[in-house]
Parts: structure tokens; sequence; C-alpha cells
């Protein structure tokens, strides 16, 4: 029965990362209006025009995106029945140095924000989720090509693999300093429902033409895998806990931003999300399972042993193989205390400019550290807002791992209900083949709005 | 930006939305799965193999010797069990022994008869045929005178009393014994008597008598064939005289008294009182063989007895009495005494279960001869006479009606023993072997008929042995003749353990194991004393037995120059893998510790198509024991093409034909041990060509 609860809330924990994410584009939010995605990426004000506004929970914003360095274009080919197939070939030739996979979607759980003097305050819970693949070249070419080529070795030391599902509480306060400078920041503080993360990662597999049988694989590895929370739970057999709701351990962040207009069109920002963003997590929520070794390990297949009278059975060979594995790899797992680097520093410089009363250009560059390298987005976005009940969105962007997207949205408000899909990417759902990220953001709110000019 | 453009752009921009995402969809609805063309390398398996680790989870006839080489060996107890009842049922079975015989009661000696007769001189010469000189005599009697000599003879025969012992006798031969007693006055010259018999008037004269006066005389005579009746009667046939020398007083009572006997009265027949009489006589009693058999010694079994029927023809009972002198039973004499009624017939039989007869006695002929006294009593009745026949007897007729021996001694002759055919079917399923092999040449086979002796005579024993080879071929194995040793006389009882060894040098086995046989049927006769009598004592007892082991030992030393196995692989067609493989190159690493080359081809039986040929192994290299001194290894790479690959993939049955032959082409025998071992490993490197759906 507890195992069974185990594997349902990884089947939960895994379901909702392929729901939700926040890691859109920020252009959307800070040019934005009507909606309230400007709190989140307008670190200049952390503040929109809203007296007040409450999002509905668990209705207000459900993101649902990814991103990948490869497009289906990139990764399919065509096979002789004229249907299409993934090929890992083709994904190794058109594969840069390193590839990403990553699925971040995020559950608003609930917001607040109200405007109190100069003041805007904002409260936020989340459930963020990220789970993020990281990929090499050689392991693409392993999948495509096999283990054929006995003169090199085969070396996956670049792969990664993050999954991270936290609590995020945040209070923000951003106020108008006068000047047009309007300055903000929000503390997060952070509860770990379950992380993974490869600390290390390193195969190593020639294939051996002189063994006997030939082509057995000589083997070298070390992993290291840091689990906290459910995953901790999950990866320990004797660990018998269920699972906490309130999370494991503690883990703040710090986003800053300042906004200033320097005359009517032209606004100029600069906000830095992420700062910190870490979670410690005690040795006794979370563990490190770690193997390192060398062996070779060999298919028995077939097996002529006078007097074996039954041939070995499938599940024979692959117990047979586990129990190489086993013996040549040994998996230790310990309680370790455990600091979680989250989505590294988000650092976003643009400007903005307000053509009419209804049309709004948004310029920003955006750069993001993660577990495999330095993220980046150029984009520019248009807003047209011909009146107060509808906000169309578009926007093209270029990321570095994602490379085209084009963006849209749209935010209805009828009285202080106001709806809002945003997609950072409608390629995907136009050329799905060729797009490497895609995601869409659905979700309530109740807003009063107050012009108050500033 | 006027509203109508911006309503056109939007317009455009959403149909080419749809027209793009319209177009561009295909990929994702035709998604099929993943393709991939890898190039796969993994082992396939392993063969390792110990010969040692195969026999030990056999049930074979391959046994390990100490120095771990191998021997096919099969070994049947009691292959020929050969009983002391077996071989006596032989030994007797034209064995027999019987007598017919006449045993007449013989002449009889009678007990001396004597009668007394006076004759008185009134008598005499009352009869006298000289009327002158009888009328004298006559005339003075009771007076003196003087007597004339005379002469003459009586003419009437004065009887003599009868005798009770007989009324007629038939003397073969008598004493006859008369006295005369001349109480008469006168000198007798020249008086001679005959005995008459008055009912056949058969006279037997006397010698003369010369007998003075006062005087007496004795003669004896000798009768012979002579038939006398019991009214017998002396007749003077001639008296002399010289007459009285003076005168003397003549009365006529005076006598000539007479005494007449008969002894050793030795009769043959007639009627006649017969004395108490005891007969003997001795006969042999022969074991008939016709095979020269001398037996000197014989214990019989049980149920063995002598029947007999004794008849008799004599008018008087007797007793018979049976004595076997040579024969003992529990220690005593074997003997028997029969009432024979007179004129009377018994059958009845002598039990001479367990009776020891030695019959080695007789100095005359030391065997086969069985001494036989028979005693004959006979019990007249007393004081009665009774028809006596010197030929009437007793008429023995004596047979063995079983004759079971527990022991015998002696010459058993020249006897055949045929022993019953056998088969021995060896558990080898050598079907698989190519009806046109070459020969598999064994160089040590043996066969080794183990034998526990303990019968004592000299045995040959012809074995026929055939072997059937799995194709049907046929081979004798033509072993020599089988001299069976046995124990000397002087160790009886005991068994003789010894072994004849059948092999190469003295028989066809090499020849005969070369059709790789499976099943063996043999047959054998033996002759006991096949030298004839040589002078040896034979003898069996009864836990003598003849127990043979028969242990074929086949020492796996051999030379094979080609031997063509086939096997057939059932295999399911994996159609689902056909076209996925664009070659294959299977490495086959070897190291090969058997003395044995192997080149095996594949051929798949559903198209005919040759997939792979020389794939070849080969064989280490022995010294000159025939043991592996070095071991054998490499590697053989086999390439599949894609169409090789497919025919494999589609067939139901792969024929694997297997050539094999011992080190050099069979030019130097190996042998084979269990240290020996081949280790086989077999990866594939495949390209592969695969779309797999989700």
């Amino acid at each position: 029965m507890q195992q069974s609860m185990r594997f349902i809330l990884l089947a939960y924990y895994v379901l909702v990362s392929f729901y939700t994410s926040p890691a859109q584009n920020p252009a959307f939010g800070l040019g934005s209006r009507l909606t309230f995605l400007n709190l989140a990426y307008n670190a200049a004000s952390f503040s929109n025009n809203d007296k007040w506004y409450i999002g509905l929970p668990l209705l207000h914003s459900v993101y649902i995106g990814g991103n990948s360095t490869l497009s289906l274009r990139q990764m399919l080919t065509q096979g002789n029945d004229g249907r299409f197939y993934l090929d890992f070939n083709k994904m190794a030739t058109d594969s840069p140095s390193l590839n990403e996979l990553r699925l971040s979607p995020s559950l608003q759980l609930a917001t607040v924000g109200i405007r109190i003097g100069n003041g805007f305050w904002s409260l936020g819970l989340a459930l963020r989720n990220q789970v993020q693949l990281g990929y090499s070249p050689n392991l693409l070419n392993f999948l495509a090509n096999g283990n054929g080529n006995t003169d090199s070795p085969i070396m996956l030391n670049q792969e990664s693999l993050t999954a991270q599902h936290y609590l995020d509480a945040s209070i923000g306060y951003a106020r108008y300093l006068g000047d047009g400078i309007k300055v903000g920041g929000r503390l997060h503080i952070l509860r770990s429902i379950g992380t993974l993360s490869l600390d290390r990662w390193y195969i190593r597999i020639q294939t051996d033409e002189q063994s006997f049988p030939t082509y057995a694989l000589n083997t070298s590895a070390e992993v290291s895998v840091a689990a906290t929370g459910a995953y901790a739970i999950l990866l320990d057999s004797n660990d018998m806990r269920s699972v906490s709701p309130l999370g494991y351990g503690t883990g703040i962040a710090f986003d800053l931003g300042a906004n200033y207009r320097i005359n009517p069109r032209w606004a100029f920002l600069l906000s830095a999300h992420n700062l910190g963003n870490f979670l410690f997590v005690s040795a006794a929520d979370a563990k490190r399972i770690y193997t390192a070794g060398t062996g070779q390990i060999t298919f028995e297949g077939f097996s002529l042993e006078p007097g074996n009278d039954k041939a070995a059975t499938l599940d024979d060979q692959v117990n047979d193989l586990r129990q190489q594995l086993q013996e040549a790899f040994p998996i230790a797992v310990q309680p370790s205390k455990v600091q979680i680097n989250l989505l590294g520093p988000a650092i976003t410089i643009g400007a903005t400019a307000d053509w009419t009363p209804y049309l709004r250009t948004a310029f920003f560059l955006q750069a993001i550290s993660d577990h495999i390298g330095l993220r980046q987005h150029l984009n520019t976005s248009l807003f047209w807002h011909p009146n107060r009940t509808i906000e169309l969105i578009g926007g093209i962007s270029w990321g570095n791992r994602s490379k085209l997207s084009i963006g849209a949205g749209m935010v209805l408000q009828v009285g202080p209900i106001r709806w809002h899909i945003l997609s950072e990417n409608i390629l995907l759902a136009i050329n799905p083949v060729t797009a490497r990220s895609g995601g869409i953001r659905i979700g309530i709110s109740i807003a009063v709005n107050q012009k108050n000019g500033r | 930006m006027s509203r109508m453009r911006m309503k056109h752009a939007l317009f455009f921009g959403a149909v080419g939305m749809v027209f793009f995402s319209s177009c561009l969809k295909k990929e994702i609805t035709d998604f099929a799965g993943v393709k991939l063309n890898p190039t796969l390398a993994f082992p396939l398996g392993k063969l390792h193999v110990v010969l040692g680790n195969i026999l030990s989870d056999q049930d074979s006839l391959l046994t390990t010797n100490s120095d771990n080489s191998l021997s096919l060996k099969y070994r049947r107890d009691s292959a020929i069990y050969l009983s002391f009842k077996d071989i006596a049922t032989e030994i007797t079975s034209n064995w027999s022994a019987s007598l017919d015989q006449q045993e007449a009661i013989g002449k009889v000696t009678l007990a001396p008869v004597s009668e007394q007769r006076s004759i008185t001189l009134g008598e005499l010469m009352n009869n006298f045929s000289d009327p002158a000189i009888s009328t004298l005599i006559l005339g003075m009697a009771g007076n003196m005178g003087t007597i004339p000599p005379f002469s003459g003879t009586s003419t009437i025969p004065f009887a003599i009393p009868t005798p009770s012992s007989f009324s007629q006798i038939q003397i073969d031969t008598a004493q006859l014994t008369l006295t005369l007693v001349n109480e008469l006055p006168f000198d007798l010259q020249q008086i001679t008597l005959a005995l008459v018999d008055l009912e056949n008037n058969e006279t037997i004269t006397l010698p003369p008598f010369n007998v003075s006066t006062g005087q007496m005389q004795s003669i004896q005579y000798q009768i012979v064939q002579k038939t006398l009746h019991d009214n017998l009667a002396l007749r003077i046939t001639y008296i002399e005289s010289s007459g009285s020398t003076g005168p003397a007083l003549i009365d006529l009572n005076d006598q000539l008294k007479l005494s007449i006997s008969l002894e050793s009265i030795l009769i043959s027949s007639r009627l006649v009182q017969i004395p108490m009489l005891h007969l003997e006589h001795n006969a042999f009693f022969e074991i008939q063989t016709d095979n020269d058999a001398r037996i000197s010694w014989l214990t019989f079994g049980d149920n063995t007895a002598i029947q007999y029927t004794l008849s008799s023809s004599l008018s008087f009972p007797v007793q018979v009495q049976y004595t076997l002198p040579s024969a003992t039973l529990g220690g005593s004499p074997v003997q028997q005494v029969i009432q024979l009624p007179a004129q009377g017939q018994v059958s009845q039989s002598i039990d001479l279960s367990g009776a020891q007869i030695d019959l080695s006695q007789d100095t005359d002929q030391p065997y086969n001869r069985i001494p036989l006294s028979v005693a004959i009593n006979a019990l007249p009745p007393t004081n009665q006479q009774v028809v006596f026949d010197a030929n009437d007897g007793i008429h023995i007729q004596l047979n063995f009606a079983q004759l079971e021996i527990t022991q015998a001694q002696g010459y058993f002759g020249q006897v055949e023993k045929q022993i019953a055919p056998d088969e021995i079917t060896l558990d080898l399923d050598l079907s698989f072997i190519d009806a046109s092999n070459n020969p598999i040449f064994f160089e040590s086979p043996s066969l080794t008929l183990e034998y526990e002796n303990s019968f004592g005579f000299p045995l040959e024993v012809q074995l026929e042995l055939t072997a059937y080879g799995p194709q049907g071929q046929t081979s004798l194995l033509n072993a020599p003749s089988l001299i069976f040793d046995y124990p000397p006389l002087s160790q009886a009882g005991q068994p003789l353990y010894s072994a004849i060894v059948i092999n190469k040098y003295n028989s066809n086995l090499v020849d005969l194991l070369s059709i790789y046989p499976n099943r063996f049927a043999y047959s054998s006769s033996g002759r006991i004393n096949p030298q004839g009598n040589q002078g040896m004592i034979n003898y069996v007892l009864p836990n003598s037995y003849l127990l043979i082991h028969a242990t074929f030992d086949l020492p796996l030393y051999l030379r094979a120059t080609q031997i063509t196995v086939y096997d057939t692989l059932s295999l399911t067609p994996k159609d689902s893998l056909v076209g996925k493989i664009r070659q294959a190159d299977i490495q086959l690493d070897y190291l090969n510790g058997f003395p044995f080359e192997a080149t095996m081809d594949l051929i798949d039986l559903t198209t005919d198509i040759l997939l792979t040929s020389g794939i070849t192994l080969p064989a280490a290299s022995v010294n000159g024991n025939g043991r592996v001194q070095a071991v054998q290894t490499g590697r053989q790479t086999i390439t599949l093409t894609a169409d090789q690959a497919d025919v494999l993939f589609q067939s139901s049955q792969i024929l694997a034909r297997i050539q094999i032959a011992s080190y050099q082409q069979g030019q130097i025998p190996v042998a084979l041990y269990t240290d020996y071992q081949i280790d086989i490993g077999v990866g594939i490197k495949a390209a592969l060509e695969l779309e797999q759906g989700f």
C-alpha cells in the first residue's frame, strides 16, 4: 500500500510537471496592460495598474509548456512507407553540442494583490515544476548507431536530469519613488515537494571485441543522484513514510527590479529574478544515491551448457543482466543533507514603447542560467488594446536553444472578471515539426482597475 | 493601421495559420515510430563443455577410468549361468541303467537219505535164480550144513523203505554209499547190487562186493543224472560164493544187512522236500552311456530310485535281499529285503536318494558298474515236498526311473551343452550418423568374460556373437573357442576365478565395432571334455556352477576419418525480422580442447539454400598416447548477407551437417579424457534497419 501510494504520488508530480510552468516569454507579461502577469515579470515595478486583484485558486494561472533544442523536423525522417519515424541518426547529425528537453509547467494556486498608498503588495502561492533533461550528441549517436563501433568508447558524461517540484509562497512589494522610477522586491519561501538531480554522471561503454564471447560491454560509471522529499522516499525502499503535502526543507529566493519611465512613450526596466533560489533539505528528508564501478556486462544469450535442459528465458536474461549490473555498480542509498539549486538567476533588461494609447511595443533581452548553461531570449512584442474589453498580443523571439518563437495571446475583461490565454510560441501549433518550444497559459482573475496615472 | 486593414491582416493570418497547420500536420498524423539503423554488437551466447561434467549427468555406459580416460563399458553380470542342475542334466541325459536277469534257484543238495534193508538168507534163497542151491540151502535150514560154491541172482528186488524227503528227484549228482554186513554163513564174492527205481525201472548197478562172512564192506558210487522216485529197491543182480568152509549152522534168518545212503544229493528238479536254502548272486548294475563316460563316483539326488520287479517261478516263497555293496546311504549299505511269494511277483522301488556309490571298487572295471548282490533265502514249507526245478528262480528287472545325481566323479565324456541365445541392446541412438560414414576404429576394445567355475571338468564354449548396426549392418565377432579353467579335484567345492579376454588380437572385435553397433545377439554352445579323455578326473558337486560376467570395455581411444552427423534445428519463423538486418557478422571464438576437428554447414531445409559453409574448428593436437597436449584457439567469422539473414528468419528448419574427424584426419589415434573441454563464444555484430512503430 505504501509502495502504491509512492507511485501514485510520483505519477502525480510527473503529470503536474506536464501541465504547468513559469518560464514563458516574459515579454508578454511585461507588456500587457490587463494581465497580472506583469507582476511576475515586470520586475521593475512588481505591480500593475489594478487597485486590487485576486487570482482565483487553481484557475488563476495554469501553464503548460516546454522547450527543446531540437524540433520535430530535426527528429523525424520519412520511411520507405511514406510515414515518419523518429530518427536518432538525424537527430545526432543536427544536434548541437548539448541538447535540452525541458518541461516546466506551473500551477499558480492562489494570488492576491492590493494597492496601498504608493505601494503595491502582492502575495502568491504556486506549485512549480521543472523537469529538464540534458542530452548530448553522444547519447544520440549511441541510440542511432548502437555499439557496433568497437574502436571508440561511448562516453556519456554530459547528460543531466533535474526534476524539481516545490511550493513557492511569495510576498512582493513595489513602490513608486517619483521621477518615473519604480522599484520593487519579492521574497519567495520555498518548500520541496520532491527534487531529483544528477550530481555526477559519467558512463563509459566500450564494446569489447576480444571478450569471450565477444562484444561484451566494458563499462565504468560514476553516478550520483540527490533526491529530496517524495523522490527520496520513493527511491529508498527502506523509507516507509508518506509524502507530506507541506513539503520538506526550506529555501528562499529574491526578485529585485527597477522601472524607469523616461517619457510617456519610453520606459526601461532592469530586473533580477531567482536570486538565491535554493532549497536546503536536511538529511532526514534527503538522500544521495550513489554508484561507481567498473564491470564487464555480457548478455548470456543462449547456453548450450550440457545438463541445462531449459534455455534461459527472457526474464532469466534480464535478471542476469540486472545481477551483473548490481555487482558491477552497487547502489548505495545514504541520508545526506542536500542543497538544491533551483532555476538560476534570470536577468532581464528591456524597454517598452507606447506608440498610441492602444499600441505598445516591448523589447527585452533575458538571460537565465540553468543546469546546462545560459539560456537567452531576445524578444519584441506588440500589444494592441483597442478597448477596455480586449487586448491582443503578438510577439517574436529568438532563443539560443528554442530558436524562433512567435507568441500570441488575448486577454478579455468583462466587468471585474479577466480571462487570458497566451502562448509564447504559436509555431508549435502551426508547425509543430519545426518548433522547438511551446507553451500556453490560461487563467481567470478578478481585478479592479484604478487609473492612478503613475 | 486602419481598422479595416487590421481586420484583413487578422483574416489572412488566420487563414495562413490554418493552411500551414493543415499542411504540416501530416508529419504528426503519419508519425509511425522510431527509425533506427544501429549496428549492434552483443554476445549471442557461449558454450562451455567439460567432458567430465557431461558424463557426470549422464546415466550412460561411459565410465571414467582412474586416469580420467574414458571408456564405454557395459557389464552384464551373470550373462551366462550354468548350474549344477543344468550340467548334471546334460551329463546324465544319455545315461541309463537297467538290469534284467534271471536268477535260477539252481540245483539243491538234499539232506542225506539213509535207509536200512536186511535180506535174510531165506529171502535170498527163495528168490534165487539157481533152484538147486536154493533148494539145498532151504533144505538145510536149522541144520548144520556145508554150502557149496554157487552163483546166481535174485529174482526179486528188495524194496527199500520210502524216503520222506522226496517223492521224485532228478539227481544231478549224488554220493551213494552202500554198506554191506555179511551175517550169512558163507563168504560172498562178486555180489553185485543194483538200486532199482521201481517207478521207472531205472537201475543203478553198483560195483560188486567181496564180503567174507561176518565182515562188512562199503562201497561208494557216484550217481549222475538219474531220476529217482521214492519207490526204490535193491536188486541182487549177481551173487557168487565159494560156499562155507565147513559145516555151518544153516539159519534162514541170517541176514545180509544193507545200509544205503545218499549224500550230496544234488538235484535239479522234481518233487522234493526242499531244505532251507540261501543263495547269493552277484551282478552288476551297469550305467550305460553313449559317450564313453566313465563314472567312478556318484551321489544320487532326490527322487532317484531303482524300480524293480521280481518275479518268482519257484514253488515256494523266497526272501530276496538286494545289496548294493558299493553304495551307502546315510553311512549304511544300501540294501532291501523283499518277500517274494511262491510263483509271485513284487514290484517296488529302492529309494536311492542321497546314496553314494563308489564305482571304483571293481578292479576289473572301476567305473560305470554298480555291484549288486542278491541273496535269496528259500523258504520252503517244513516237512513238505514241493515241486522243484533248478531252473526255477527269480526274474529280476531293475531300472532307474530317474537318474538324478548330486555329485559325480570320473570321466563324463564329451557332452554338448547349448546355452540359450540372448541379446544385449545398448541404449544408444545412433540414427543421426550417416550410413555412408567411414567407420570409427577403436584401438583397444575388449570383451572380458570373468567367470567363476566350480565344475570339475574342462569346458570349451563356442561364442557366436553378431552385432547389428543402426543401418541394419551386421558383423560377426569370430571369437576364439573359450576354454574355461576348472579347479582340480583337490580343490573341489571352491570356485576358480579367472577371465577370458576377447580383443582385437583374437577376434574381429574392431571391425565389429566399426558398424556402430547398438545391439548384440549372442548364443553359445559348450562342450565338456573337448579333448576327450585325457585321464583327468571330472567331477560335479551339488553347488557346482559356472557364472560368467561379461564386461565390454571400449576405451575411447580411436581413429575417425570422417563422420558426418546431421541434426535438424526446428525454428519458429520470425517474419517480423525479415528485412531488418543489412548484414550480420557472427564471430565464433573457440577454444577446442578436443582432439576432433569439426566442419559444419547450415542449410535451410525450406529453400535448400546453403546458409553457411566451412565453419571449422580445428582439432587439438595429441601426444603419443592420444592425449591432448595443445588446445586450439581461434576465431571464425561468419558473414550473413541480408538475403541470408532473411532466409534464416523465414526458415522453419535448419539442417546442421557436421563432419567430424579425429586429429590429423584419423591418422593418429586419440583418447578421450574427462578434462577435455571446449569453449565456444558467439557474438554478433548486426547492422540493423529498424522501423519500430508505436
